[in-house]
C-alpha cells in the first residue's frame, strides 16, 4: 500500500488528476481552484520526500505505467541529481502557486491556476523522464502551458514576441520529434538506458544527427543562444510568477535533459567543446545585454540567459567535479532567481510598472521585499556569506581542479559574469535605497509570505552549505556512472 | 584576561546587532551598546599584546580546514583599526544622529569593523576572501547612505571592488587548486619549495587586485569619488579600512606568502625580479605627484582632501616598496600615524565640509572654530611631516630609506608631495585664521564636548606618539622579526644616538614643549589671547598676500590642467565610450527580434553546428 502511495508515477498522475479536478471545479465551485495547485505540489513534495531515503542510499528508482500493454507509457527514473532538481521545482512551484493566490485575480484566474499546475508538473516530468517519448510529451506540455500562460491576458501589446515564442516552440517540438523518430529508426527503442546500452554500435553520424535535432529543440526551451531570441520578450510579457518559473526552473530543466542525453544516453564526449562554446557565447551575449536594460524583468531575463550559458559551460566541461559544481549552481540560481522575480513582482505590484527607475525609494517603504531582493541579489552575484558565494567558489574550484587554459578562461568568464551581475543588480539596489520624501509602509504582506519561505530556504542553504556539497559530489559521481544507470533502469524493468 | 580569537571576531558583529536593536529602544542605549562593544573589541585586541601566534580551527568546508590566527603583524593592524573605529564611532554617533536611516548606519559601521577583523585574523585564504568580499559590500552600503539618485560613487566603488575581488577570487582558487590547501602557512611553504609559472600568474593577479584596493593612480577615481560624496566621519573610517586592508594584504602576499619566491632567482618571471617593488614604488610616486598636483587645483574642500587622502596610502606603499627592514618600519609607522591624522583632518573639517562652497570664509563662519581649527592645524602639520607630530618621524624615516636605497627621484617626489600638502592646506588654515581674526569672540560657538572629545584624543595621541615613537617601534620590531628581518633599534624617545634619525626624534620633544606653551598661551588665557591678536593683526595679512601672489601661478596650471582634461575627455574617453556603446548595441541587437538578424544568426549557428560535426567526423 505504501509502495503505491509513494510511487513516483504519482508525481505525474496526481497533477493530471488535479487538472481534471479543477476542470470540474470551474463549473461547480470556481473559488476552490486556486487552492488546488499548492495542494497538488505539496503532494508531489511528499512523494519525493518519501523516496529520499532510498535515493540517498544510492539507488536509482524506476517507475513505469504502460497504456494497454503497449510499450508506451509513463516512464520515470529517479536518481540523485534528477530528484534534487525535481524537488527544487516542486518546492518552487508550490510556493509560487501560493504567491499566485494573491497575485492573480480577475476572471481568467481559474485557467491560470490550472495551467500553472500543468507547467509545474511538466517541468518535473522533463527532469525525470526515462524515455524520449516522455521527454517529448513533457517538453510540449511545458511549451504549450507556458505559451498559454503568457497569452492569457489576450492583449495585443506584445504580439510580436508572443508569436515568436509560438514559432520557436513549435519548430523546436518538431525538431525533437524528428530526432526521436530518427533515433527510434536507428536503435529500435526510445528508452534512454536501452539506447545507452547499444550506443557503441552506432556510427558518428547515427549519433550526431538525432543529437543535433534533439539538442536544438531543447536548447530553445533552455534559452541557449541562438535559440533564445524569444526568451527576454516572453519573460517581459509574462506575469511575474510565470516569468519566475520559466526563468528559474524551466530553462534549468531543459539543460538537465540535454545533459542526460549527452552524457548518459549518447556518451557523446566529442560534442562537449561545441556546447561549452555555445555556453560562452550565451553568457557573453546575455550578460552584455543585461547591462543595458532599464526594465527589471528584461534585466533578470538576460541575466538568466547569462546563467544558462554559465551552466552550460560548467556542466558540459566534462568532469564529474565540474558537474557537481553545476548542481550547486542550479540550486543557487533557481532559488535566488525565483526570489528575485517574486520580490520584484511585489515591488512592481506597488508601482504598477516594472521599470527599474520607478522603484526609487521603495526600499524604505517596502522593507521586507526590498531586503529579501537585496539578499537574493547578493547571493546570485556570489557575495559571502550567502549560498551563492559557496556555490561560485566550489564551482570555480572544481573547474580549476585540473588547471589548463580552457578551465582558467571559463573561470575568468564566470567571474566577469558575476561582475556584470553585480553592476546590474547593485543599480537596482541603489535605486531601491535612494532617499525619497515619500514615507509610509506599503508592503503587501500576503505576497511576501511565499517569498519569505524561499528566503528562509536560501538562508538555510547559506548556513549549512556542507550538507549540499557532499550530495552534489555523490550525485555527480552517479550521473557519470553510466553503467549504474543502465543497470538499475534495465534491471528494474 | 585572555579572550578567544573567535570571540574577538564575533564581538563587532554581536555589537552591530545589539546596537541596532538597542537603538529601537532608545538612541542613547543603542549608542552605548555600540561603543561598549567597540571598546570591548579594543580591549580584547590589547589583551593579545606580545602574543606571538595564536591559532584556532573554527570550521571546515569542502574538506578544507578554516582557521583564525593572530600574530604580531595582525595585532598591530588590529589595534589601529579598533582604535580608529572607537573614536570615529563616538564622533559619528553625534554627527550622524538624526540623519536618514542612521540606525542602519551604525549597524553597518560595526559590521565593517567585524569584516576588517576577519581579514586581519584570517589564517587561511578562504576566510580572507570571505571578508575581503564582505568589505566591498559593506562599504558600498555605507557609501550609498548619503548618496542621492544622481551620485555614483557607490557604484564606482562596487565596480572597482568587484573587479579586485574577482582577481583575488581567481588567485585564491588557483592557489588552493595547485597546493591543495587554503592555509597560509602550507601555501607559503609550498610556494617556497616549488614556485611554478602558475604561482607567478597568481601573484600578478593578487598584485593587480592590491593596486586597485590601494587606489593608486590610475585606479584612484572610485576612492576619490567616495571620499567626496560621503560624510567626513565615514570618509575617515573608509580611509583607515582601505589602507589597512590593502597594506595588510600587501605584506601578507608580498612579504609572507610569496616572500621566499620573490627572493629566489630561480622563480619564474615576474617573481624572480624586483619588478613588483619597482612597479609599486613608481606607481606610489606617480600617485603622490599627480595626487598633489590635482589636489592643488581643486576648489572644493572635500575634493582637495579626497586627493590628499589618496596620496597618503601611496606614501605608505612607497615605504614598503623599498623592501628593507627600516622601510617596513617606516611604512608601519606611517600607517599608524596616517590613520590618526587623516581621521583628525576628516573629523575636524567635518562641520566646514557640510557647506558646499567650502574653503571660503563664508563657510567657515558657520562652523565652530576652536577645536576644529586646532585639529585641522595639527593634522596639516602631521601630514606635511613637521615636528612635533607623529607624521614627522615616519616621514623622516621614509626619506632616509629612499636615500639609502638610492631612489633620489622618488625622494624628490615625496618631498614635493609634502610641500604640496602644505600648499593645499594653506587656504584651509587661512580661512580659519581669517575667521579667527575678524569674528567677534563672543559669537564663537564652542564645539559640543561629545564631538570635541574624539578630536582631542586623536590630537593628543598624534602628539604623544610623535614624542614617544618608541612605544610604536616595539610592536613594529616584533613584526620585523616575524617577517624574518633584523629588528630596528629604538629607544622610548625614538632612535638611539648614532642613528641618522636621532636628531629628528629629539627635535620632536623640543617643539612639542614649545607647542604646549603656545597652546596654553592661546587658549587657556583668553584675555591674553585677544591682546595677542590685536597686536599681530597685520602680519598674517601680509603673509596671506604674499602667498596669494604665489598662487597666481596656480591659475596658469589650472588652465593647462583643464585643457588636458578636455582633451582626454573629448578625444580619448569619448571614442572609447562610442566603441563600447557600439559593441554593446550590436550584441544587444541579437535580441531585438528583428527577423532578418535572427535568420542570419540562425544560419551561422546551423553552419557552425554542421561544420563542427563534420570536422569531428573528419578528425576521427
Amino acid at each position: 500500500m505504501i509502495e503505491i502511495l509513494t510511487n513516483p508515477v504519482l508525481l505525474i498522475a496526481v497533477p493530471l488528476f488535479f487538472i481534471l479536478l479543477s476542470l470540474f471545479a470551474s463549473f461547480l465551485i470556481p473559488k476552490v481552484i486556486k487552492y488546488l495547485s499548492p495542494v497538488c505540489f505539496s503532494i508531489n513534495l511528499l512523494v519525493l520526500s518519501c523516496k529520499i531515503r532510498a535515493i540517498l542510499s544510492g539507488k536509482i528508482i524506476v517507475s513505469s505505467v504502460y497504456f494497454f500493454q503497449s510499450s508506451f507509457g509513463l516512464n520515470l527514473a529517479l536518481d540523485r541529481s534528477s530528484v534534487l532538481i525535481a524537488f527544487i521545482v516542486a518546492a518552487i512551484a508550490m510556493l509560487v502557486s501560493v504567491y499566485n493566490f494573491f497575485y492573480v485575480s480577475g476572471n481568467l484566474s481559474e485557467r491560470f491556476h490550472m495551467l500553472f499546475i500543468t507547467l509545474g508538473f511538466s517541468i518535473i516530468w522533463v527532469v525525470l523522464a526515462r524515455d524520449l517519448l516522455n521527454l517529448f510529451v513533457a517538453f510540449e506540455l511545458v511549451f504549450v502551458s507556458s505559451f498559454v500562460l503568457i497569452n492569457l491576458d489576450k492583449s495585443k501589446k506584445f504580439i510580436k514576441t508572443r508569436s515568436l515564442y509560438l514559432k520557436v516552440g513549435s519548430v523546436a517540438g518538431v525538431l525533437i520529434l524528428a530526432g526521436i523518430i530518427l533515433l527510434y529508426v536507428i536503435t529500435g527503442t526510445l528508452d534512454i538506458a536501452q539506447v545507452a546500452k547499444n550506443i557503441d554500435s552506432l556510427s558518428l553520424f547515427q549519433k550526431a544527427i538525432p543529437f543535433v535535432l534533439i539538442f536544438t529543440g531543447l536548447a530553445a526551451q533552455g534559452a541557449i543562444f541562438p535559440l533564445n531570441l524569444w526568451f527576454p520578450g516572453a519573460i517581459f510579457s509574462a506575469p511575474f510568477p510565470v516569468s519566475s518559473m520559466l526563468s528559474g526552473v524551466a530553462a534549468i530543466a531543459s539543460i538537465f535533459a540535454i545533459a542526460r542525453i549527452v552524457f548518459t544516453m549518447l556518451n557523446f564526449q566529442g560534442v562537449l567543446p561545441l556546447i561549452v562554446f555555445l555556453g560562452v557565447v550565451t553568457t557573453v551575449l546575455g550578460e552584455a545585454s543585461a547591462l543595458y536594460q532599464k526594465d527589471i524583468k528584461r534585466m533578470l531575463a538576460f541575466s538568466t540567459i547569462g546563467h544558462t550559458g554559465i551552466l552550460l559551460m560548467v556542466m558540459f566541461f566534462g568532469s564529474p567535479q565540474s558537474f557537481s559544481g553545476s548542481v550547486l549552481l542550479i540550486l543557487n540560481y533557481s532559488v535566488s532567481k525565483t526570489i528575485l522575480f517574486l520580490s520584484a513582482g511585489n515591488l512592481s505590484a506597488n508601482t504598477g510598472s516594472s521599470d527599474i527607475d520607478s522603484f526609487i525609494g521603495l526600499g524604505y517603504r517596502m522593507r521586507i521585499s526590498s531586503t529579501i531582493f537585496t539578499i537574493a541579489a547578493l547571493s546570485i552575484i556570489g557575495i559571502p556569506p550567502f549560498f551563492g558565494f559557496f556555490s561560485k567558489f566550489y564551482t570555480l574550484l572544481s573547474l580549476v581542479y585540473r588547471i589548463n587554459s580552457v578551465s582558467i578562461m571559463i573561470a575568468i568568464l564566470l567571474l566577469l559574469a558575476s561582475i556584470v551581475e553585480a553592476i546590474c543588480l547593485f543599480r537596482v539596489i541603489k535605486t531601491l535605497f535612494t532617499k525619497t520624501p515619500a514615507i509610509g509602509n506599503c508592503e503587501n504582506y500576503s505576497l511576501v509570505v511565499p517569498v519569505i519561505i524561499l528566503f528562509v530556504i536560501l538562508l538555510a542553504l547559506s548556513v549549512f552549505p556542507n550538507l549540499v556539497f557532499s550530495f552534489a559530489r555523490q550525485s555527480a559521481a552517479d550521473f557519470f556512472n553510466r553503467a549504474l544507470y543502465i543497470g538499475s533502469v534495465l534491471g528494474g524493468m | 584576561m585572555n579572550f578567544s580569537i573567535l570571540t574577538l571576531l564575533i564581538t563587532p558583529f554581536v555589537g552591530g546587532i545589539s546596537a541596532y536593536f538597542g537603538r529601537k529602544i532608545s538612541g542613547f542605549f543603542g549608542n552605548a551598546l555600540g561603543i561598549g562593544f567597540l571598546v570591548l573589541g579594543f580591549a580584547e585586541v590589547l589583551s593579545y599584546y606580545n602574543v606571538r601566534v595564536d591559532y584556532l580551527k573554527y570550521a571546515s568546508i569542502f574538506g578544507y580546514n578554516l582557521t583564525l590566527r593572530i600574530n604580531s603583524l595582525s595585532w598591530f593592524f588590529l589595534i589601529i583599526a579598533s582604535g580608529i573605529f572607537v573614536l570615529v564611532f563616538a564622533y559619528s554617533n553625534v554627527s550622524e544622529e538624526g540623519k536618514f536611516d542612521s540606525d542602519f548606519l551604525f549597524f553597518e559601521l560595526l559590521l565593517l569593523e567585524g569584516a576588517v577583523f576577519g581579514i586581519l585574523l584570517a589564517g587561511d585564504l578562504f576566510t580572507f576572501l570571505i571578508f575581503f568580499e564582505l568589505i566591498a559590500v559593506i562599504t558600498y552600503f555605507l557609501a550609498s547612505k548619503s548618496a542621492s539618485f544622481f551620485k555614483n560613487a557607490s557604484m564606482d566603488l562596487v565596480y572597482m571592488n568587484s573587479v579586485s575581488s574577482s582577481f583575488v577570487f581567481l588567485a585564491i582558487i588557483m592557489l588552493a587548486s595547485i597546493y591543495g590547501s587554503f592555509d597560509f602557512v602550507v601555501v607559503q611553504q609550498s610556494i617556497a619549495s616549488q614556485s611554478s609559472v602558475i604561482a607567478a600568474f597568481v601573484f600578478s593577479l593578487l598584485f593587480i587586485a592590491l593596486l586597485i584596493r590601494a587606489s593608486l593612480i590610475p585606479f584612484h577615481r572610485w576612492a576619490v569619488n567616495t571620499y567626496v560624496e560621503i560624510s567626513n566621519s565615514l570618509s575617515s573610517i573608509l580611509f583607515s579600512v582601505f589602507s589597512i586592508v590593502s597594506i595588510y594584504a600587501f605584506i601578507l602576499f608580498v612579504y609572507l606568502i610569496f616572500g621566499s619566491a620573490l627572493t629566489n632567482r630561480t622563480s619564474p618571471f615576474p617573481l624572480n625580479s624586483r619588478l613588483t617593488f619597482h612597479i609599486i614604488s613608481w606607481m606610489s610616486g606617480l600617485t603622490i605627484l599627480f595626487g598633489t598636483f590635482i589636489s592643488l587645483l581643486q576648489k572644493e574642500l572635500k575634493k582637495r582632501i579626497a586627493y590628499l587622502t589618496v596620496t597618503q596610502a601611496a606614501y605608505i606603499l612607497l615605504a614598503f616598496s623599498t623592501g628593507t627592514p627600516n622601510g617596513i618600519a617606516a611604512g608601519l609607522l606611517q600607517l599608524f600615524n596616517a590613520s590618526i591624522f587623516m581621521a583628525l583632518l576628516f573629523l575636524s573639517t567635518d562641520k566646514a565640509s557640510c557647506v558646499k562652497e567650502c574653503i571660503s570664509e563664508k563657510a567657515m563662519l558657520t562652523s565652530e572654530v576652536d577645536i576644529s581649527f586646532l585639529g585641522t592645524l595639527f593634522a596639516v602639520i602631521a601630514l606635511v611631516g613637521l615636528p612635533p607630530t607623529g607624521g614627522f618621524v615616519s616621514k623622516w624615516m621614509i626619506y632616509k630609506e629612499l636615500i639609502q636605497s638610492g631612489h633620489y627621484f622618488l625622494l624628490v617626489i615625496a618631498i614635493f608631495g609634502s610641500i604640496g600638502s602644505f600648499l593645499y592646506c594653506y587656504r584651509l588654515i587661512r580661512a580659519f585664521v581669517t575667521k579667527f581674526l575678524h569674528a567677534e569672540h563672543e559669537e564663537l560657538k564652542r564645539m559640543p564636548l561629545k564631538l570635541a572629545l574624539p578630536i582631542v584624543v586623536l590630537m593628543t595621541s598624534n602628539l604623544f606618539f610623535g614624542v614617544f615613537p618608541g612605544i610604536l617601534l616595539k610592536p613594529i620590531s616584533l613584526i620585523q622579526q616575524f617577517l624574518g628581518f633584523e629588528p630596528v633599534e629604538f629607544t622610548l624617545r625614538g632612535f638611539p644616538a648614532g642613528n641618522l634619525l636621532y636628531f629628528p626624534s629629539n627635535l620632536n620633544i623640543i617643539s612639542a614643549s614649545f607647542l604646549v606653551v603656545l597652546l596654553v598661551f592661546l587658549f587657556a588665557l583668553p584675555k591674553m589671547k585677544s591682546n595677542f591678536f590685536q597686536n599681530v593683526h597685520v602680519s598674517p595679512k601680509v603673509f596671506v598676500e604674499r602667498i596669494n601672489r604665489f598662487f597666481e601661478l596656480k591659475s596658469r596650471l589650472d588652465a593647462f590642467y583643464r585643457s588636458l582634461n578636455n582633451f582626454i575627455a573629448r578625444k580619448i574617453y569619448a571614442k572609447l565610450l562610442n566603441l563600447t556603446e557600439f559593441i554593446g548595441d550590436s550584441l544587444n541587437r541579437v535580441y531585438a527580434l528583428d527577423s532578418k538578424t535572427a535568420l542570419y544568426y540562425m544560419f551561422i549557428f546551423i553552419a557552425m553546428a554542421i561544420f563542427a560535426v563534420l570536422l569531428k567526423g573528419f578528425i576521427q
